[in-house]
């Protein structure tokens, strides 16, 4: 059988004390495979393992750190930049993702890249901080019509912004799912939660797990999903050390928000993945509140497997290649009701390729 | 060494198994199918020994499947089955895999600064030759390692280390590109170079490959000798110039892959590095003798 070496480093980073050197090639195999090579540095330095990393492979690691440290500090600077800029639109943003991780000092911060800055902002603020950010050296993309109503309207994000000072881009979010979406997250509630750390404007810690998971679960793209479960796996066990009763708070929660679902399928993955200990009483509530007959759930957990897997990235096989489509297709189904997304992708398919030979053939002559 | 295997065999352990031999400094784990990389590689990595030790980096170079197999076909490469740039008409194959192994080295590797430019050395001293495209640089770099008897460190990324006092070497083939190509010819064993490829995003390419000594001296570092910013100019004869050290400081900021990412280090790096050299501008015409005599007289004796 394939052995996932991250996922055992992971669970318990001291395994690496008997490695040989094949295991260590395959660990690194696995964290670029994940994006995940300056998190095992961090595990490894925290717990004083670094000395066992084959000499000629270790500055693998500790290069990906530099990497992390370097992103840390723009990052940091480029969230202190967006709250300056929207101060004087009196608008103080949420953060997401991997900015609310590293700004409130979450445990997954620890060696996490990421490419852009999410904010959330209600969408009645949102042509205001737009505005405001262009003002101040913000660009957008330019979009034909079918795309800025696809993400106006349809979705929960604008097209992305760059800054052309730092270069760094910024997603505004005005929904935290998919306006459309079959399965809804209701923003006003996820405000009622938002929490206030180190200065900044955050989702408190199970919002933080339940809007990451529905993200990871919803999207239909699994390009960082391992390293976003494993983000998940280090939330869900920092709430379990801070209260023992953390996962009955995480299940109410998600009651509250209407996402049982999204929390069984996370906590099933967590068990089946890193092997987490998760109350059984737990489990069965999920259980009990999600209507998705057991083979069709126990089905698509499968492929959920299948696409978070290591090993089978790296391998991209039929087996791999299919889930990731079927994957996609239902990720479609649900983020858009059934008239909505035909005419979506029938435009994506025709329309989008026509203009963008158009636009090409303008930039030729 | 892979040429002790018969080119069919090496062709089929490369598709297979894939194959582990050492890039410059850095060990590569090579799986292709396709055929003109496995002679590329043969051709231009011949004397590399096949290693069994845990390599740095995993390379896949895929062709297309499915109906792009017949339609356009496509290169695909995957670095530890991630896709970092989008695919290639398959001809250009062969240099899609030297772009993606320097990729590959730019991207992870920050244990140096990492600079944009060719290095050669003689006498234990670098010469370091940063140069835009078409500043005539990798030619200049192949007539003084062909011709002058310098040592190629690298034909594209000179790697310095943190305390800028050493240059480690990362001997790779010479990529030519359009008329340089010509150039090097002239005064190189043909045999060395890879067919020329045409219509890539840089033009024509072909690559030339490592003088042997060079490549296995891939672990003796070079002290700073001297950077010269080469600008090949046609018809205005050669002119050598002294640059203050602040200008080429800045020069040698936007040229790095890195500088960004070791912040402090890099600023650190980059002015040792200069308190060590001379920096100048060199016009030249394309008299690669007179090029190569006045090289010499640059380093420190």
């Amino acid at each position: 059988m394939k052995h996932n070496t991250l996922i055992d480093f992971l669970i318990n980073p001291k395994v690496v004390c008997h490695w040989e050197e094949i295991t260590w090639q395959q660990l690194l195999q696995h964290a670029y495979t994940t994006n995940l090579t300056a998190r095992v540095y961090c595990f490894l330095e925290e717990n004083k393992l670094f000395q066992h990393v084959p000499k000629h492979l270790k500055w693998h690691f500790s290069s990906a750190n530099k990497v992390f440290v370097a992103h840390k500090k723009d990052v940091l600077i480029e969230a202190e930049n967006i709250t300056h800029a929207l101060t004087m639109a009196k608008i103080s943003p949420v953060f997401l993702k991997g900015a609310a991780y590293l700004l409130s000092k979450d445990p997954c911060c620890k060696g996490r890249l990421f490419s852009d800055v999410d904010i959330f902002v209600n969408k009645a603020e949102l042509a205001a901080t737009e505005q405001v950010l262009r003002w101040q050296g913000w660009v957008g993309e330019e979009l034909d019509n079918h795309d800025e109503k696809y993400y106006r309207d349809w979705m929960h994000e604008i097209p992305p912004m760059r800054n052309t000072k730092t270069n760094m881009t910024i997603d505004i979010h005005h929904n935290l799912l998919p306006l459309v979406s079959r399965i809804k997250l209701d923003s006003e509630q996820l405000s009622s939660g938002v929490i206030e750390c180190n200065g900044y404007k955050l989702l408190s810690l199970p919002d933080r797990i339940l809007h990451s998971s529905a993200h990871l679960l919803l999207d239909g793209e699994f390009k960082h999903g391992f390293r976003d479960l494993h983000d998940i796996y280090l939330l869900i066990a920092t709430g379990i050390k801070e209260n023992k009763s953390f996962l009955s708070i995480l299940l109410a929660r998600s009651q509250e928000l209407k996402i049982t679902l999204i929390l069984y399928y996370c906590l099933n993955l967590l068990i089946q993945i890193f092997k987490m200990n998760i109350d059984e009483d737990v489990l069965q509530q999920c259980q009990r509140e999600i209507s998705t007959p057991k083979s069709i759930s126990k089905f698509i957990l499968k492929l959920y497997i299948t696409v978070l897997s290591p090993c089978e990235i790296l391998e991209k096989n039929t087996k791999y290649k299919s889930a990731l489509f079927l994957l996609f297709v239902r990720s479609h189904w649900l983020k858009m009701p059934i008239h909505i997304l035909i005419p979506h992708l029938l435009y994506k398919a025709l329309v989008t390729p026509y203009l963008e030979r158009q636009k090409q053939k303008q930039l030729a002559e | 060494m892979i040429k002790d295997y018969a080119f069919s065999e090496f062709q089929k352990k490369l598709a297979t198994t894939g194959s582990s031999f050492r890039v410059g400094r850095f060990v590569v784990n090579l799986r292709s199918n396709i055929t003109s990389v496995a002679k590329g590689v043969y051709q231009l990595y011949g004397e590399s020994d096949t290693l069994n030790q845990p390599c740095d980096f995993s390379i896949q170079l895929k062709s297309s499947s499915g109906i792009r197999r017949i339609i356009k076909p496509q290169v695909h490469f995957l670095f530890n089955g991630i896709e970092p740039f989008s695919s290639l008409p398959l001809s250009q194959a062969f240099p899609l895999f030297e772009w993606g192994a320097n990729w590959c080295v730019t991207n992870h590797f920050h244990e140096c600064l990492v600079i944009h430019a060719a290095v050669v050395e003689k006498d234990g001293f670098a010469l370091i030759l940063p140069g835009q495209p078409g500043s005539g640089k990798s030619t200049l770099c192949a007539a003084l390692v062909e011709m002058g008897g310098w040592r190629l460190l690298s034909d594209e990324l000179t790697m310095v280390n943190l305390n800028g006092n050493e240059i480690l070497p990362n001997p790779r083939p010479i990529s030519l590109k359009n008329q340089s190509i010509d150039i090097a010819k002239t005064f190189s064993n043909k045999e060395h170079f890879t067919p020329v490829v045409n219509d890539t995003l840089k033009g024509s390419v072909a690559h030339l490959k490592a003088p042997l000594q060079s490549v296995l001296d891939f672990d003796k570092s070079a002290l700073p000798g001297a950077i010269v910013y080469p600008k090949y100019m046609r018809g205005v004869g050669t002119s050598l110039q002294k640059i203050s050290k602040g200008t080429s400081f800045i020069k040698l900021a936007e040229h790095s892959f890195n500088y960004s990412v070791l912040g402090e280090q890099g600023f650190q790096t980059l002015s040792h590095l200069h308190d060590q050299v001379e920096c100048y501008e060199y016009c030249y015409d394309g008299s690669l003798p007179d090029a190569i005599k006045l090289m010499g007289s640059l380093l420190p004796s």
